[in-house]
């Protein structure tokens, strides 16, 4: 090209420009789709994650965590619900129907609170309170 | 925006710091059992890297795993570890904590042998009206 203008000057003849007219701009409309789906990304984001931190605080704000009957309900409970499971058994109590009723009524609580130690030793003074049950 | 993000951070630290809480608190309970004779076993919290087919909206990252190890001397037969494990998970109010502290998968195992037991928390919850 500079060659072209140089000679172009030396003979004095006009030189049509070669560079190839800038296009016209591409339509943005693919960026502008993208955009939207990230602001629509981003919005469920914060729509899920607000949800997320109400849960957070709410169970955070439930209290204390008691490990200390948790560890030992973990060595102690199964001992003393097998002792439960055998002693207050409905079974046992057929001869008088009121006992039977109250035998079935603890043995589901022995049953839903198998793991929490200081609910069954609850549950064990109660059968010796209501069953006349010796352990 | 500039207090959304410094908020997110805020919470990120405080989310360790309760992590972190429920696992020295664990720890101590264990050990104080173990000194006091309540406890046959020295039970030890740690994190974990946790299982991913476990995963729950709550789920960290990394660390997903709530691990307890149990310093027996031998190797705990499986009721023993079905047991720690299922007394953990009767808990409501623990269980709850794993979960939105990040937690998915509660692991125990011994320190003889080489099995374990594991299981997804998120299965243990009674929802309520949470839904994880």
């Amino acid at each position: 090209m500079i060659n072209a203008i140089l000679l172009a000057a030396q003979t004095g003849v006009k030189v049509k420009n070669t560079i190839p007219a800038a296009q016209p701009v591409a339509s943005h409309t693919w960026i502008y789709i993208i955009l939207a789906v990230v602001v629509v990304l981003a919005k469920i984001y914060r729509i899920k994650h607000s949800q997320n931190e109400l849960t957070r605080k709410k169970v955070l704000n439930e209290g204390n965590i008691n490990f200390n009957a948790t560890i030992q309900s973990a060595f102690h409970s199964s001992e003393i619900y097998d002792q439960l499971k055998v002693k207050c058994h409905p079974d046992r109590f057929v001869d008088d129907p009121e006992k039977m009723k109250m035998a079935d009524a603890l043995f589901q609580q022995i049953s839903k609170n198998k793991n929490n130690y200081k609910r069954l030793l609850e549950l064990k003074a109660e059968a010796e309170q209501k069953l006349n049950v010796k352990f | 925006m500039f207090d959304n993000t410094w908020n997110r951070i805020i919470n990120w630290f405080r989310d360790r710091a309760d992590r972190s809480a429920v696992v020295r608190g664990f720890n101590m309970a264990a050990r104080d059992a173990f000194v006091s004779g309540n406890a046959p076993t020295l039970l030890e919290a740690s994190i974990s890297r946790g299982c991913s087919d476990y995963r729950h909206s709550f789920s960290n990252w990394l660390n997903s795993g709530f691990r307890i190890k149990a310093f027996s001397g031998r190797q705990l037969t499986k009721s023993e570890i079905v047991s720690i494990g299922e007394t953990i998970l009767s808990d409501d109010v623990l269980v709850r904590r794993l979960v939105v502290l990040g937690w998915d998968t509660l692991e125990v195992h011994c320190d003889e042998g080489d099995y374990g037991c594991r299981w997804q928390i998120k299965e243990f919850l009674s929802l309520g009206n949470n839904n994880f």
